[in-house]
């Protein structure tokens, strides 16, 4: 039996997508960079043209540039003032030698305030920088928490987990750069981006697909952020086209096939100039399309933009006033630096930001969903300002149920079809030579058909075995083409459950009823979550599944299955489905080219398939989570269908079947005490700002000396009190009243640092409480794993078989049951 | 008249707190009592470049006009390291946290230096804490400086005209000019050194916060790895599981 596939998936993630972080990320030069500015600032040093060109129209417009001089001449004035050259600055100035030192620091003066306003700018720029680098999800980060996080994900997950957790993770594959992408591809970008850094870089972060519905018109030499990021740039824009192209542009060309909103990321390129700046490459399965994309992006975002000082024309009277808008008109420079408003921020929708594969799932471009949280925050203080809390629902959920204890992965999402050819004999028409291989006990046979006699809207119907193992599953045509494959999804699901019974086996009453539709909506209410309906009805997965299931067995009853409002919740999410306008396939397309328009059913046909049934493959991608499923069907096959130890059916609980049963191994009770981790997403632990300034207020107070006041600034310092209470000798009380102010000072000094240090600390400590949950249940498994796999290369096989025959001698028995290496 | 002699005995009072506050002096007392607080407490010791704890860094007599090009650029060099370190691998079988990540070599020769971490191994996480304590000792020899500007000054042109073979007298012009130029350059460097540090420290403190994550989440991802590797294992030996279904078929040998 060959079973295992060896994907190049997401080893090939941790390989390629981070393998720009492997070279040296040498030459940030943070540091010289920040000695440069803070130079500059302090020193006036290295002061550019923009400084200059920005007095010497502050001149002009408070009409202090001398009769005969120019503003040529003025510049080559300020340029010496910037330069302390005092002498040549009255010299060119040519005012009165009384006048000029006065002028001389009035340039200077002007000079270091519009400095320190735009190092304040570029400062907050650079802590911002500081704080989103790792965390937001931009592509070419130095690092990317979100990336390490979804590798660990993906290493881990099997793709039945879908059904079992609430959290919804995109599906990302890495893979190799085609070779059509050449390296001069990216020189030839890097040439004519060099001509437009940063502003281009700020410009395509987001990806070029945003621009494909304008033509290109080129808009370049914005000095103001927030003008800058508005630009366009043809020529580049052209060279990341031509990479993009490049891409595969199929689902097909992708190896295995690339799933519904499956996402392939490709190698990050670092450009060898302009340095620093990274291209990144993605596709993305959108309802059976590849939508491809490629930007731009900085490994660590240090080239800000600085705040806009000159031009600014038009102005907006009416939003800065006609006296700020006067001076803007005449002399193009704009009083104190100015931030031009800020583009709107893109919702999911429109891109930007939410366009790209990781920061998409961040809180910015995600609603809060119902089914996100599953419990209520305990002692929640009155005061708090709660950021995220949902209430479970209260419905009684029905429990699934197996004809033979719980089955393993069973829907079969976790492995990968292995002969596509074979899902091409079932066609959209009943089929009825299809026969099951001997991997089998059934096979399935899809009919596409004007009705099937199910519920309205989701009318679909799946037949018990018959004699030839055939499961014959009708899909209406009637039914929205955005209810077809979940409906197929959930026909499966059924197939699955009567596939290893025999027809006359299959008995049901209320219970069976809703375990066994349960199970189904389970799947299918997911694939609706995936394709968003969900979302737009308001619904959770639990209603989905609760309504859906009460509909279904409501021949045993009304709401017999959970104790949901069933018609309102059917209603709603059949309204939103009939408005969906998204492109979805046919019954007949999806049913005749299913493997490639929806690889889920077919991964679930494969199902159907004993994975460890001698003379039969299993193919499935290398995770943690889809071995254990072969190994859970492999074991369970074994259990459930054969005895292991030779002997016959014992007739009461405790017999032996043979006397040398006894002779078996002790179990090694590998993995008996193991508790499984709880599955429960993680919550946003409560925010009590209210109680966070009260307790600031009481630092002030006790900083003083004094008692809890309100307002807490009468705890301040009271600047009388020496007045009031005169010491005996009039020098103490000048003196201490000379120090007034440094002891006013201290406190305040004490209680700014404070405030860092406790914000910082609650900060930390919220934090913490969000992580201890969040990285427990993955903690715990981590421990749990580690503990079997000890277990399981402790275990001793014997090398004996135990004996078969009644006539062997008993004495075997202690040689069959001695253990060895 | 009151008020006169209230406005006098304030400026009195003023000018008697301006003696009382005027910095001390350094003497050989003074120095000896630094050395003894230095050996009580190494890692809160006073940071005077005449005490052995400091005497590794180069803020040395000799060579003022180096001091801010040594103290710059190790300062840049170890930030860069800093940045590295995202891309070094950790150390995930470390007995202690600190050991996860050890300190780059940059960072590790700048702290052997250094009083506080002299004995001690240092980490890389502790990289803001080794730079700032780097900055007090500059300013600190910086401030020294200052005090005795004028003797080191002498010192200083009389070292460079005695190299150069020539008379060691020393004139007030050249006095002046030295002092006003070391002058200059000590005003400047304690304007610069704090602010440019602390804006080099801003960008990293948020990247460094999650630096401990990041390197943690490598850990834990080469321990998946690990793990998806035994269990694939574990599958490849789960396959045999239908040969011993039919207990008929010994694998093993019937004993003999």
């Amino acid at each position: 039996m060959k079973h295992l596939f060896a994907p190049l998936g997401f080893v090939l993630l941790l390989l390629t997508a981070t393998g720009v972080h492997a070279q040296s990320l040498g030459g940030l030069q943070i540091y010289e960079n920040m000695h440069s500015v803070t130079l500059k600032e302090v020193a006036l040093e290295g002061v550019d043209e923009q400084i200059i060109n920005y007095v010497v129209q502050l001149a002009d417009q408070e009409n202090m540039i001398p009769k005969g001089k120019t503003a040529a001449d003025m510049k080559e004035a300020v340029k010496a003032a910037f330069e302390t050259r005092l002498d040549d600055f009255c010299e060119k100035y040519a005012v009165t030698y009384d006048a000029c030192p006065q002028t001389y620091q009035m340039f200077r003066d002007w000079g270091r305030d519009i400095i320190e306003t735009r190092t304040l700018s570029t400062d907050l720029l650079h802590i911002a920088t500081g704080y989103e680098t790792g965390v937001m999800g931009g592509m070419g980060d130095i690092f990317t928490i979100a990336e390490r996080t979804l590798t660990i994900r993906n290493l881990w997950r099997s793709q039945d987990d879908a059904l079992l957790t609430p959290e919804v993770f995109p599906l990302i594959r890495a893979v190799p750069r085609p070779d059509s992408i050449t390296d001069g591809m990216f020189d030839d970008l890097g040439a004519e981006l060099k001509k437009y850094v940063p502003n281009a870089v700020w410009r395509y972060r987001y990806g070029i697909a945003a621009f494909d519905k304008e033509p290109c018109r080129e808009t370049q030499g914005s000095t103001e952020l927030f003008e800058a990021i508005e630009e366009r740039s043809c020529a580049v824009e052209e060279k990341l086209r031509a990479l993009r192209d490049a891409l595969p542009a199929a689902v097909s060309e992708f190896d295995p096939m690339l799933q519904r909103g499956e996402i392939v990321i490709f190698p990050l390129r670092r450009l060898d100039d302009p340095a620093h700046v990274i291209v990144w490459m993605m596709a993305e399965n959108v309802n059976g399309e590849v939508v491809r994309d490629v930007g731009l992006g900085w490994d660590l975002m240090l080239e800000s933009v600085p705040i806009g000082i000159l031009g600014g024309a038009p102005c907006d009277t009416d939003k800065l006033g006609e006296a700020y808008c006067t001076v803007v008109d005449n002399y193009m420079v704009r009083p104190g630096g100015r931030y031009e408003d800020p583009p709107k921020e893109p919702g999911a929708d429109e891109g930007g930001l939410c366009q790209l594969p990781f920061a998409r799932d961040g809180y910015l471009c995600r609603p809060m969903r119902p089914d996100r949280c599953n419990a209520e925050i305990p002692d929640k203080d009155p005061k708090s300002i709660v950021l995220a809390e949902c209430k479970p629902t209260q419905a009684k959920q029905p429990v699934a149920i197996t004809a033979s204890g719980p089955d393993v992965c069973r829907t079969g999402w976790w492995r990968i079809p292995l002969h596509p050819e074979e899902m091409s004999k079932d066609t959209a028409e009943e089929d009825p030579d299809l026969r099951p291989g001997h991997c089998s006990n059934c096979v399935v046979d899809i009919v596409c058909s004007e009705s099937c006699g199910g519920i309205d809207g989701f009318d679909s119907e799946t037949q018990l075995k018959d004699e030839n193992g055939i499961i014959k599953i009708c899909l209406s045509r009637k039914n929205h083409p955005s209810l077809l494959a979940s409906g197929l999804i959930h026909e499966l699901i059924h197939a699955q459950q009567l596939c290893p019974l025999r027809r006359e086996d299959t008995t049901i009453d209320d219970e069976t009823c809703c375990a066994l539709e349960a199970e189904a909506y389970r799947a299918s209410c997911r694939i609706l979550d995936t394709n968003g309906i969900l979302e737009r009805a308001n619904v959770s997965i639990d209603e989905c599944i609760g309504a859906g299931a009460n509909k279904s067995c409501e021949r045993y009853g009304k709401t017999i299955c959970s104790s949901l409002d069933t018609e309102t919740i059917w209603n709603k999410l059949m309204a939103i489905a009939q408005k969906d306008t998204s492109s979805y396939l046919s019954c007949d397309e999806l049913v005749s080219d299913m493997a490639n328009k929806e690889p889920i059913a077919a991964a679930m046909k494969e199902g159907m398939n004993g994975a460890c049934t001698p003379g039969c493959q299993t193919k499935y991608e290398n995770t943690i989570g889809n071995n254990l499923c072969y190994v859970g069907q492999c074991i369970e096959q074994s259990i459930e269908q054969s005895r292991v130890i030779p002997g016959r059916m014992a007739l009461v609980v405790g017999d032996e079947s043979y006397p040398w049963d006894s002779c078996a191994v002790d179990d090694s009770q590998a993995g008996g005490l193991i508790t499984l981790p709880a599955v429960s997403p993680p919550l946003t632990p409560a925010y009590n700002p209210r109680l966070l300034v009260e307790s600031l207020d009481r630092a002030l107070c006790q900083l003083n000396g004094l008692p809890a006041q309100t307002p807490p600034i009468l705890c301040q310092f009271n600047y009388q009190r020496r007045l009031n209470i005169p010491t005996s000798d009039y020098v103490s009380t000048a003196l201490s009243f000379a120090a007034q102010i440094e002891e006013n000072d201290i406190p305040t000094m004490q209680l700014q640092r404070m405030t860092q240090s406790i914000a910082a600390r609650i900060g930390s400590s919220l934090l913490t409480r969000y992580l201890s949950w969040a990285g427990s249940a993955l903690s715990d498994t981590l421990r749990t794993a580690n503990q079997l796999l000890n277990s399981m290369e402790k275990t001793q096989f014997p090398l004996e078989t135990c004996p078969r025959q009644a006539v062997e001698k008993p004495d075997f028995c202690s040689a069959s049951s001695s253990p060895s290496e | 008249m009151h008020i006169i002699g209230l406005l006098t005995l304030l400026l009195l009072a003023v000018l008697c707190a301006n003696v009382i506050t005027r910095p001390k002096e350094l003497t050989a007392t003074s120095v000896n009592l630094l050395m003894q607080r230095e050996q009580e407490n190494s890692i809160l010791t006073p940071c005077s470049r005449f005490t052995d704890g400091y005497a590794q860094l180069p803020f040395q007599d000799g060579n003022f006009p180096e001091w801010p090009q040594y103290y710059h650029t190790t300062a840049a060099a170890v930030i860069e390291e800093h940045l590295q370190s995202f891309m070094r691998a950790p150390k995930c079988a470390a007995a202690t946290g600190n050991d996860v990540l050890p300190a780059g070599p940059k960072l590790q020769e700048l702290a052997k230096k250094l009083p506080g971490w002299k004995g001690a191994a240092v980490s890389q996480w502790e990289m803001s804490s080794v730079l700032l304590e780097f900055l007090r000792a500059y300013e600190c020899a910086l401030q020294e400086r200052l005090y005795f500007l004028h003797q080191d000054a002498i010192k200083t042109l009389e070292n460079a005209s005695s190299a150069q073979g020539q008379d060691t007298a020393i004139t007030l012009t050249q006095l002046i000019t030295q002092v006003s130029e070391e002058d200059e350059t000590i005003a400047r460097e304690l304007a610069v050194a704090r602010p440019t540090l602390n804006r080099s420290l801003a960008v990293l403190a948020g990247l460094s916060r999650l630096l401990p994550l990041h390197t943690e989440l490598q850990c834990i991802e080469r321990a998946s790895l690990d793990i998806r590797n035994a269990l694939a294992l574990g599958a490849e030996a789960s396959a045999c599981l239908p040969r011993i279904w039919n207990a008929k078929d010994p694998l093993r040998d019937l004993p003999q």
